[in-house]
């Protein structure tokens, strides 16, 4: 298996009026060709700017990447450019993510523009029809204009738009929490198969556990700009080693009838992260926190083969009985 | 036998624009029992909304209006009820709390004055006492009193969202309508939100009709389940009935559309197509277009409940051998 | 995966879409404001004035028969004659073409340049938008009477400074309006889908961010029209505006003063002449704007 991208160390911090907010703090991580990492959390952790700093939409604060083996941390316009076909985005709001002065066909052909794909309109038509079909937009709808779509249809275009270049990688940024779960099912339906299809690799951005555990090979959980926990879908719902990943895990609703025991919740709010001190972002919150876990930040270790988890106390919480001595 | 509270009989509510009828809700019965929790489940333009806005009366007018049917609370028909006697039922009988947190609270007036409004309004008590009220509702919510001269901007949408609730019981309303209170909200702290209900609800045995899309929440906090789909119940019962014997062809396809927790499923099964335009729909079943089990018969006339087991109605002619209700 | 796709067509063959496209819309909402409509219709018969006067009136407006001096209103002379004998009718309808060119012109001018300034300001932000926006501030503080006063000592009374005058003073609002726009556009998804499909600064200006902002612009530059001809009339008034004998509302007005309280048809009519014009931009502009209520665009 090939590594398609990978992110070394990546940090985005912001400027903001109350001091430096330090939305990705230091992540690393590798996805392999035709795979897919779920990145979960909830707001303010960061994910959506690791998303869109990955394909260079916000400019890195510092942090390495590289695509296909080739280091494009610093790539100057043109090399930009001809980046952009091969890393493309699907944005979350089917609604705001499409110009409304554009009718459905003059968006998804936009990047054929850009690119002078095409020689002719005539080459354009037929290759937004293309792209229509294969995502399963009606051609009759080539014409109509955004608003006159449904959430479902409206996404589909964004999926066509993504794909009309061909790209290799996608970063999909919550492309389904709009949508109505029967048009979910759809949508996710749609994008495994043209994962299949096109061998496309994915970056799937999203705080639904159901979800991210149905369409991931491997899932990232990230708290205020780190990452708490790397590990395979099967094994991250299996072992869920980091408190947070407990806490997340715990907290979702089960559409299932059963005997519930009582709540374990987690105390307290999400805060953001401006000029944070050296600790354990999670330690107000986290049940397990002692006093290490208030003055020093965690290092991600291995605690079981390929599954990474940034806790100090991971060892104790998990595998009681092999402590000890 | 227990009291029942809240009888909906045939419900139907158009909204007009021009020449345009939207029939948002087309005969909708169901019946709440105090203390009792009912899980009202549809997608987006189910009509949801406008059946809980019927409720407390605040369905706007023009372009809404109730066309048909009874709304009983305590035995008597609210819909004839005039303005001023509706006033005193909101926030003092029948409480709502909205969607999105955000938004519900008033920016220029401090969350204490917020709360000590309603209470103001219902009971007659001097300023001073309602504000002292208004205190101990926060700390029931989870917010310390001294808080209460700081204003919704300074707190987090969890918080926000815990001060509605405040605000919604503070009058100790015997029926709590909440239309989608967590969906705007993180995932732990939708937790603790929906824990909060629950745990109100028992101390001030609050009868609750829960407004979502989503089958988890309803499994956590509910005894009683109605299925909307274009403006009608199509499947009613309890909790055991609907999750455990899922009758009506939508709510097996809803149940088809989430990603299961526990097992892994390698392809979703949503339902094909859309829900039908509420200003156009069908003859017949309204879900007969996307019914992989729909008959000629399906097309046309009303379609009548069906008692499937005893208080399971579902809303489809195949179970037409079942007794008629 | 083709299956599903098939049923999905199936379904969209039955559920009839709605095809309204947004213009056909706007205008439908627009038609059926009545005042609107009555601004509409006189603006209308405006331009008609301007572009053939020959078919309404046989007179010249310049040519003088002193013979005829200040004659009454009558069936000849509907708004009666001039001091130099001129048909007042005639010179009225004469004036729109001048109103009409000048406010036209004014606004066109002020227009463009207003949204280039306010483009780069809102896009690039920062330094760029504040150096701009302190030089439209200033442009700001110069009332249009001494712009105008300034610019005709220098260059001369024409009509092209007239309209140049008019232009500069509208400038600052369209800058400002745009720049506005623009900061609010800015930030929406679907710029950002635009930059990551490779699109350049200028395209996303000119294909994703202007027409997004093009509502309160239409709606600006139509009132905008309105006091334009306003200025313009006042700057004639003033003496400053279109020279003599062109026919001018303002100018008209002006050397009507004398004749108030003898000769009350030359004041009237040409007074008239500009309150329609002026109150037919503002209803078609008030018009246009409740048709564009993005609210309504859901």
């Amino acid at each position: 298996m090939t590594v398609l991208l990978e992110v070394n160390n990546l940090k985005k911090y912001f400027k903001t009026p109350r001091g430096m907010l330090y939305a990705v703090d230091g992540v690393s991580f590798k996805i392999e060709r035709g795979s897919t990492l779920g990145v979960v959390g909830e707001s303010g952790c960061g994910k959506s700017t690791l998303g869109r700093t990955a394909i260079h939409l916000h400019e890195k604060t510092s942090g390495k990447i590289l695509f296909e083996g080739e280091d494009i941390s610093d790539v100057n316009k043109k090399q930009l450019k001809a980046l952009r076909r091969d890393m493309q985005m699907i944005f979350q709001d089917p609604f705001s993510s499409l110009n409304p002065r554009m009718s459905v066909g003059q968006i998804i052909a936009e990047p054929l523009l850009i690119y002078r794909m095409c020689r002719n309109k005539k080459e354009m038509a037929a290759k937004v029809e293309e792209l229509m079909e294969i995502v399963g937009l009606s051609k009759r709808y080539a014409n109509s204009y955004p608003h006159e779509l449904d959430g479902g249809r409206r996404q589909r275009i964004g999926v066509a738009r993504a794909l009309s270049l061909k790209p290799k990688f996608i970063v999909c940024d919550e492309p389904v929490s709009a949508l109505d779960v029967s048009i979910q099912a759809q949508i996710l339906n749609l994008m495994q198969d043209l994962q299949e299809e096109f061998d496309l690799t994915y970056m799937f951005i999203t705080h639904n556990m159901a979800v991210v555990k149905h369409i991931s090979d491997e899932i990232m959980v990230m708290y205020l700009g780190n990452m708490v926990e790397m590990a395979s879908s099967e094994g991250m719902f299996h072992h869920r080693l980091h408190p947070y990943t407990k806490a997340l895990l715990a907290a979702v609703p089960i559409p299932e009838v059963m005997e519930r025991g009582p709540r374990r919740l987690l105390k307290g709010e999400i805060t953001s992260v401006i000029n944070p001190k050296q600790e354990c972002r999670f330690n107000t919150r986290c049940p397990y926190s002692t006093e290490i876990c208030t003055h020093e930040n965690p290092p991600l270790l291995e605690a079981m083969p390929k599954h990474f988890v940034a806790c100090h106390r991971v060892k104790e919480i998990n595998f009681p009985t092999l402590t000890g001595g | 036998m227990a009291e029942i509270l809240l009888e909906i009989k045939d419900l139907m509510v158009q909204y007009k624009v021009g020449n345009e009828v939207t029939k948002a809700v087309n005969g909708i019965t169901l019946t709440l029992e105090k203390g009792e929790s009912m899980g009202l489940v549809g997608e987006t333009g189910a009509g949801k909304t406008t059946t809980a806005r019927a409720i407390m009366q605040l369905v706007p007018s023009p372009p809404g209006k109730i066309v048909g049917g009874q709304i009983l609370y305590d035995g008597e028909d609210l819909i004839k009820k005039n303005a001023s006697k509706m006033r005193k039922v909101r926030g003092h009988k029948i409480s709502m709390i909205f969607q999105d947190p955000m938004t519900a609270l008033n920016p220029v007036y401090t969350v204490g004055e917020q709360i000590a409004e309603v209470i103001q309004l219902h009971q007659n008590v001097s300023k001073r006492e309602a504000l002292e009220k208004a205190k101990k509702m926060m700390e029931l919510v989870g917010i310390e009193g001294a808080r209460h001269d700081e204003f919704p901007h300074n707190f987090s949408g969890g918080m926000k969202q815990r001060i509605v609730i405040a605000i919604a019981l503070a009058c100790n309303p015997s029926l709590l309508i909440a239309d989608e209170p967590t969906t705007a909200l993180d995932v732990t702290i939708q937790a603790q939100v929906m824990d909060l209900i629950e745990r109100l609800k028992e101390e001030f045995n609050t009868s609750l009709l829960l407004i979502t899309h989503d089958l988890g929440i309803v499994a956590e906090v509910c005894s009683k389940v109605a299925i909307i789909y274009a403006g009608k119940i199509v499947e009613y019962g309890t909790l055991d009935h609907i999750y455990n014997n899922t009758k009506h062809p939508y709510t097996i396809g809803l149940f088809g559309s989430i990603p299961n927790f526990n097992e892994n499923v390698h392809r979703l099964k949503p339902i094909p197509g859309l829900m039908p335009d509420p200003s156009n729909l069908p003859e017949g079943c309204s879900f007969a277009e996307r019914c992989k089990d729909v008959m000629d018969i399906c097309r046309r006339g009303d379609i009548p409940v069906y008692e499937v087991e005893p208080n399971h109605l579902v809303k489809c002619l195949k179970y037409c051998k079942q007794r008629e209700k | 995966m083709t299956e599903i796709f098939k049923t999905n067509e199936k379904i969209s063959e039955l559920i009839t879409i709605k095809k309204k496209s947004q213009t056909r819309e706007i205008i439908t909402r627009f038609l059926r404001n009545r005042t609107a409509l009555l601004g509409l219709i006189i603006i209308v018969l405006m331009v008609f004035c301007a572009l053939f006067p020959q078919t309404i009136t046989h007179y010249d407006p310049i040519e003088q028969s002193l013979r005829e001096q200040f004659i009454a209103p009558n069936s000849t002379h509907l708004f009666g004659t001039d001091e130099f004998g001129r048909d007042v009718f005639t010179r009225v309808v004469y004036g729109c073409r001048t109103s009409l060119l000048i406010g036209v012109t004014a606004v066109a001018i002020s227009g463009v340049i207003g949204i280039i300034f306010g483009c780069i300001s809102g896009f690039y932000g920062r330094i760029v938008d504040n150096l701009m926006m302190r030089g439209i501030d200033i442009l700001m503080a110069v009332p249009i009477i001494l712009l105008g006063m300034t610019i005709v000592a220098a260059f001369g009374q024409s009509v092209l400074n007239l309209t140049i005058a008019i232009a500069m003073a509208s400038i600052a609002p369209y800058a400002r309006l745009v720049r506005v726009s623009v900061l609010s556009v800015k930030e929406k998804e679907y710029v950002e889908a635009a930059r990551a499909t490779g699109a350049n600064d200028l395209r996303i200006i000119m294909k994703y961010i202007l027409p997004n902002c093009m509502a309160p612009i239409i709606v600006h530059a139509t009132m905008n029209i309105a006091s334009a001809i306003l200025s313009a009339t006042a700057l004639s008034f003033l003496g400053l505006g279109v020279p003599a004998p062109t026919p001018e509302w303002g100018s008209m007005t002006s050397a009507a003063r004398a004749y108030v309280r003898d000769y009350w048809w030359l004041v009237t009519f040409p007074g008239m002449a500009i309150m329609a014009a002026v109150f037919s931009f503002n209803l078609f502009g008030d018009g246009l704007r409740d048709a564009l209520d993005p609210k309504l665009k859901n």
